[in-house]
């Protein structure tokens, strides 16, 4: 059957399942001042399935976050393709939309988890109405509904009720965390992209936020792609794991598979980095 | 005869350690054997044979170098689990196969029935029959109603082997790889585990099980595979074949 590629890499998968989301040749480069190239990401390529969780991990500026922006289109790839099968039945690469299909990608089709709070909140609307921000996009009308969808996820995503008309820029950064999770999951999209969603948070209340995704993972079965430096984040939550180092994909597989037996020199040395 | 449930040919492991200078080890050298379906299959050797190589290999938490493991799956599918596509394994991990670590790799902040009840739950099963049957295999493993609803990362060592036990046989899979599930508990607990054990081969879970305990081989092995070195140096009926000194030495410390 498939053999390893020279590389290291495992062909792409093909169990009879078609993937949610499949990207191809994913590249994005920027020019320094000095006017060099930078390559942020180069030639990733991988696939997503209906219920499972991809890990990316690898260290900052190893291009993780910049595949995750793409997908959101908060960043526009210099190539590459990627098909989501509940955008247009996946007939079109999402990079190749148009402004207004562009907005319905981001609006009904995923939703990101920033790492800062900041960028996937707006910290002067109240909590409720971030989340009501969200659902308007995505074409819900009638206000007893987005308030009643409002309280039910932050009541999921633990938000006591009774701050559900505070500011989250009044809120801890769990809190706020657990809001912009909240806002994320509401509509339902079909893809999830979280972005270190634990770093930068006191270890108790990281334990609470992976907790929460767990649960939710649990009782929702939703799609998603968790990007982390974080190894014991990705053995936690992911199914399958990429592992990225300066801008490309070094070695995928399974999670146990890359924790317990790194085949690439970077995963060796990330896996004998961890201290616990 | 029947068709195996499993048949490994050739199996070969060798690991480069880019982190020392590319030292490389080589834990198989080339194993071959078949599984009936509902045989229990023993593994011995001295430490450093290859056992756990082995294991990891077939549930595709090692990448193999080369050979293959054609398992028989539930629907008829021969799939090479050396080589089958990563989703497949997925798959095949949640419904049929089952390892069983030395260690508990268990979530943490989830109480032991959660932690148990979750393999009937991720096969489809109904979360309230999934607990109850939890609670009655970790009852019969010694795991009672206050440490069932404690997290695992809490328990003692042999505690913990026997939640990795019960979440092995919660619901019996078709196949199990055990690796020492046996090391870290005493007399009485190591009987409460031969017991269950016993249940799923009754069952028809066909097993392959590393153990150092003699007695524990004796009471459940059909045939026993002697690994030494990377390789097969004995395999047939558990009568029949030499069980090196170091087995028994071994099983000494535990009685």
């Amino acid at each position: 059957m498939e053999a390893l590629t020279e590389s290291g890499i495992r062909p792409p998968d093909t169990a009879g399942e078609q993937p949610l989301l499949r990207v191809e040749g994913l590249t994005k480069h920027y020019q320094s001042a000095s006017g060099s190239r930078i390559v942020a990401c180069e030639d990733v390529t991988f696939d997503v399935y209906p219920g499972e969780v991809l890990g990316i991990v690898g260290e900052s500026g190893s291009g993780k976050s910049t595949v995750l922006q793409c997908l959101f289109q908060d960043v526009i790839p210099t190539s590459g393709e990627a098909y989501l099968s509940s955008f247009l039945g996946g007939s079109r690469n999402i990079w190749d939309a148009d402004r207004r299909e562009r907005r319905h990608l981001r609006t009904h089709d995923m939703s990101m988890v920033y790492q800062n709070p900041r960028q996937g909140l707006n910290l002067m609307v109240t909590a409720g109405g971030n989340i009501a921000e969200r659902l308007l996009a995505a074409e819900w009308r009638k206000v007893a509904d987005i308030r009643a969808k409002a309280s039910d996820y932050l009541s999921r995503t633990e938000v006591p009720l009774d701050r559900m008309d505070d500011f989250p820029a009044f809120f801890s950064g769990g809190m706020q965390q657990r809001v912009q999770i909240a806002k994320a999951l509401a509509n339902n999209p079909a893809l999830v992209l979280l972005d270190e969603l634990t770093t930068g948070l006191d270890v108790s209340v990281q334990a609470g936020v992976l907790d929460l995704v767990r649960d939710i993972q649990h009782r929702l079965g939703m799609t998603a792609i968790v990007v982390s430096h974080d190894l014991g984040v990705i053995r936690l939550l992911a199914d399958r794991t990429l592992v990225m180092k300066d801008g490309h994909v070094v070695e995928a597989g399974l999670t146990d598979q890359i924790l317990e037996d790194p085949q690439h020199p970077y995963t060796q040395l990330l896996v004998n980095c961890v201290t616990h | 005869m029947t068709e195996p449930l499993l048949s490994v040919r050739d199996i070969r492991k060798q690991i480069t350690l880019h982190i020392l200078d590319g030292k490389q080890v080589s834990p198989l050298r080339g194993v071959s054997f078949d599984l009936a379906p509902g045989e229990f299959l023993g593994i011995v050797g001295p430490s450093g044979a290859g056992k756990s190589s082995l294991i990891k290999c077939l549930n595709r938490t090692y990448l193999a170098d080369g050979g293959t493991a054609n398992y028989r799956s539930a629907s008829g599918e021969i799939v090479d689990l050396l080589h089958a596509p990563e989703r497949t394994m997925i798959r095949l991990r949640r419904t049929e196969i089952h390892y069983v670590s030395q260690f508990l790799k268990a979530p943490p902040r989830e109480p032991a029935l959660d932690v148990v009840a979750s393999v009937i739950v991720n096969r489809g099963g109904d979360p309230a029959e999934a607990r109850a049957r939890a609670a009655e295999t970790l009852g019969m493993l010694g795991i009672g109603p206050e440490l069932q609803s404690s997290y695992p990362s809490l328990f003692s060592g042999g505690e913990q082997q026997r939640v990795n036990v019960a979440r092995a046989l919660v619901d019996p899979p078709r196949l199990l790889l055990l690796d020492e599930p046996t090391s870290a508990l005493d007399a009485e607990n190591r009987a409460r585990v031969l017991e269950i054990v016993r249940r799923a081969q009754a069952n028809g879970t066909a097993m392959i099980g590393i153990f150092h305990d003699i007695e524990m081989l004796q009471q459940l092995a059909d045939n026993v595979i002697v690994l030494e070195d990377g390789l097969v140096t004995q395999h047939g009926p558990i009568g029949s074949v030499q069980i090196p000194g170091y087995i028994e030495a071994g099983a000494a410390e535990f009685v």
